[in-house]
């Protein structure tokens, strides 16, 4: 039960950097963070009955839990069901298995095991994950961490494409105010991961610059790449093809990159994009 | 009667008092620190103008299933309503959570 409720704790605070992003954007417009389905999918008029499952800023679905677990699974042990709706205009990944999840017209039952969350990510996203230390003390000790991206392909259209916002500043002073903060996009085109300063000149916020991305996940990738290029680090050294040491998983489809050291905003300029890495197939 | 003499009715007044305490208090804790840090508030009162102030708990939820769903509707109209920074008790604010409500209610939060 503790290590279930461990496991929760974990999981929000991995997503901080996203939450954070959500609640920046929310100052500048009144967004809310929790939304019900129909305001992520206003043509779908099956998500207007819905009030149990909910949508955690454009990119999680959430179908909680609610009730006590009745299902034993040979995989997952005890589980509870969910009913959920994963509106079919999009993808959508299971958080915890990251296999994509066979959308349907109409509501169906999902078991969730003990320690999980019927949680799933919309294809085309880009999850900024803070990659914290696990023995950290607080959350505020871990907040300066590196990044882990979770790329979630959108498969849908001609080309591959995912994007995501990071957004950092300061946390607890109102610096902020006065432009000590940045905000990037990262983008994905199946061949290309970008980032592109989405946020003014003005806006400059030197912890970023030693803010790392260390680690990516590429979710829903059809085939194992050649190799994949650092271009970050090509450019900032000079030094020709830095190829990434780069694991490929069949079961997830996944591509998985580590122990890379790509500052979040080194000094970019407002809508200037650089390319950071390079998959060649 | 306010400072000016003025007689109001307490129907006109009681709602904005939430957000009028929210206000007082955010200001108060500027000043403290002469503006150091951000504020942090968490208030049960509150009224249009809140989300300017500080985060909202919805309440004395009790430690059942059904308070659970209710959560989730609650905080999605509020969220609708601009009172986006909203949250609830975990694992529930009265009673006693059986184990399997504890852990959902986490995995909820």
């Amino acid at each position: 039960m503790q290590r279930a409720a461990l496991e929760a704790i974990k999981q929000r605070y991995a997503q901080s950097h996203y939450m954070y992003n959500l609640f920046f954007e929310s100052s500048k417009t009144g967004l809310p963070i929790v939304r019900p389905m129909w305001y992520e999918f206003p043509q779908d008029e099956m998500t207007f009955d819905l009030n149990h499952q909910f949508m955690f800023g454009n990119n999680i679905l959430v179908s909680p839990k609610i009730g006590h677990p009745c299902v034993e699974n040979a995989i997952l042990g005890a589980t509870t069901e969910v009913e959920v709706y994963l509106p079919p205009t999009s993808q959508w990944y299971d958080n915890y298995s990251k296999l994509e999840v066979d959308t349907h017209e109409v509501t169906t039952i999902m078991h969730v095991a003990d320690a999980q969350q019927g949680t799933f990510v919309r294809g085309g996203a880009i999850l900024p994950m803070l990659n914290f230390d696990d023995k950290a003390e607080s959350l505020l000790h871990a907040i300066e961490d590196p990044v882990r991206l979770e790329i979630y392909s959108d498969t849908m259209g001609e080309h591959p494409y995912a994007s995501g916002h990071l957004y950092l500043d300061d946390g607890e002073n109102h610096n902020n105010r006065h432009h000590e903060r940045t905000q990037v996009r990262y983008d994905y085109d199946g061949k290309h991961i970008k980032v592109t300063k989405s946020i003014g000149d003005e806006n400059l916020y030197a912890k970023a610059a030693t803010k790392i991305i260390d680690e990516v996940m590429v979710f829903g990738v059809e085939k194992a790449p050649k190799r994949v290029l650092n271009k970050f680090a090509m450019q900032a050294n000079d030094q020709g093809d830095v190829e990434v040491h780069h694991v490929y998983v069949e079961s997830t489809k996944m591509v998985h990159l580590w122990h890379l050291r790509i500052p979040v905003d080194e000094g970019l300029f407002h809508n200037h994009t650089i390319d950071l890495l390079e998959f060649d197939f | 009667m306010t400072s000016d003499g003025d007689i109001l009715q307490h129907r006109w007044i009681h709602n904005a008092y939430g957000a009028l305490q929210q206000r007082a208090s955010f200001q108060g804790l500027l000043r403290r620190d002469r503006g150091q840090q951000r504020p942090f508030l968490l208030s049960r009162s509150f009224f249009f103008g809140s989300q300017r102030y500080g985060t909202v708990a919805a309440g004395s939820n009790h430690a059942k299933f059904e308070d659970v769903e209710l959560s989730i509707n609650m905080l999605l109209s509020l969220g609708v309503s601009g009172i986006v920074n909203a949250g609830h008790d975990v694992p529930g604010y009265a009673g006693v959570p059986e184990d399997d409500l504890f852990v959902q209610f986490y995995q909820l939060g």
